[in-house]
C-alpha cells in the first residue's frame, strides 16, 4: 500500500483520475487514508443494447484503496473510515448522479473474514466475472445514514 | 496450434525503453516455452502480456463489464427503495464517535 500511495496515488490523483482523503491522530499521526474513483457499470454487450435502448452504464463510485497504519490497527479506525468513505459517496450523490458504492475485497488470507464484513453491511456480489467485487447501493446507504440522523 | 497477438502492434512507436528483468527460472522457462508455441520472441510475449493486463486492471478501476442477466439484477437492486442495515448503522455511528472534520 505504501508503494501504492507514493507512485500511483500522487500520479492518478494529479490526473484527476481519484481523490485520496487522508485522517491523522490528534497529535498530527498520518493514520489512514481511502481513495474515490468515478467507475460505470455495463452491460458487455452496451453498445448493441444502447442502439435498441435498452440499457445504459450506471454511474457507480469505486473505492479504490482503504488502509490503516500499522501503529493504529485493531482500534477500529478502519471501521470509523469505511463509514467515512460511504457517507461521503452517499453526499456525493446528492451532487453528481451515483447510484453504488463499488470495492473489491483484497484477496490476502482474510479474504473471507472482510467478504462477510461487507456483506453484514449490505453489500452483494456483482456477479459476471468479477469474484470479489461487491457493491452496496446508495439508496440503502442514504436510507441507513437518515435513519442515524433523525 | 495455439494463436495470440501482439497487443502492442496498434501503438506507432519505436521500442526504446529497455529493462532488465529478475524471474525465477522456471518461470522464465515456461515464458519462452508459451512465446516459441505462439511464435513470438520472449520479448514480445511479456510486453504484450503485461500490457494486456496493465490494460485490464486500469479498466477494471473505472468500469464494470456484466452480462445481460448480471447487468439486469444490479440495476434492480440499485433501483428498489433503499433499505436501512443495522451494521451499517453501527458502522455510521463510530465514524461520528472517531472522525471530525474534513
Amino acid at each position: 500500500m505504501d508503494r501504492w500511495l507514493r507512485e500511483s496515488a500522487a500520479e492518478q490523483s494529479g490526473l484527476n483520475r481519484l481523490r485520496l482523503w487522508c485522517a491523522t491522530s490528534a497529535d498530527g499521526d498520518f493514520v489512514e487514508y481511502y481513495a474515490l474513483a468515478m467507475h460505470a457499470v455495463m452491460p458487455d454487450d452496451a453498445p448493441a443494447l444502447a442502439r435498441k435502448r435498452e440499457r445504459h452504464a450506471i454511474p457507480a463510485i469505486y473505492l479504490t484503496a482503504l488502509a490503516v497504519s500499522k501503529a493504529h490497527q485493531g482500534q477500529s479506525i478502519g471501521t470509523a473510515l469505511l463509514g467515512d468513505a460511504i457517507a461521503r459517496c452517499v453526499s456525493l450523490s446528492t451532487e453528481i448522479g451515483t447510484a453504488a458504492i463499488i470495492l473489491d475485497v483484497l484477496k490476502d488470507t482474510h479474504y473471507e473474514r472482510r467478504s462477510a464484513f461487507y456483506l453484514s453491511l449490505g453489500f452483494a456480489p456483482i456477479g459476471g466475472d468479477n469474484p470479489g467485487r461487491l457493491f452496496l447501493s446508495i439508496k440503502d446507504a442514504l436510507a441507513t445514514l437518515m435513519a442515524e440522523d433523525s | 496450434m495455439i494463436t495470440a497477438i501482439d497487443h502492442t502492434v496498434a501503438i506507432e512507436e519505436m521500442k526504446t525503453y529497455r529493462k532488465e528483468l529478475k524471474m525465477k527460472p522456471t518461470v522464465a522457462a515456461a515464458i519462452k516455452r508459451a512465446a516459441a508455441s505462439v511464435g513470438m520472441d520472449m520479448s514480445t510475449f511479456i510486453a504484450s502480456s503485461a500490457f494486456q493486463a496493465a490494460q485490464g486492471i486500469e479498466r477494471a478501476q473505472h468500469q464494470t463489464l456484466l452480462p445481460e442477466a448480471a447487468f439486469d439484477a444490479f440495476a434492480a437492486a440499485v433501483d428498489r427503495p433503499g433499505r436501512r442495515n443495522q451494521a451499517l448503522g453501527q458502522l455510521f455511528r463510530k465514524r461520528a464517535e472517531m472522525i471530525k472534520g474534513e
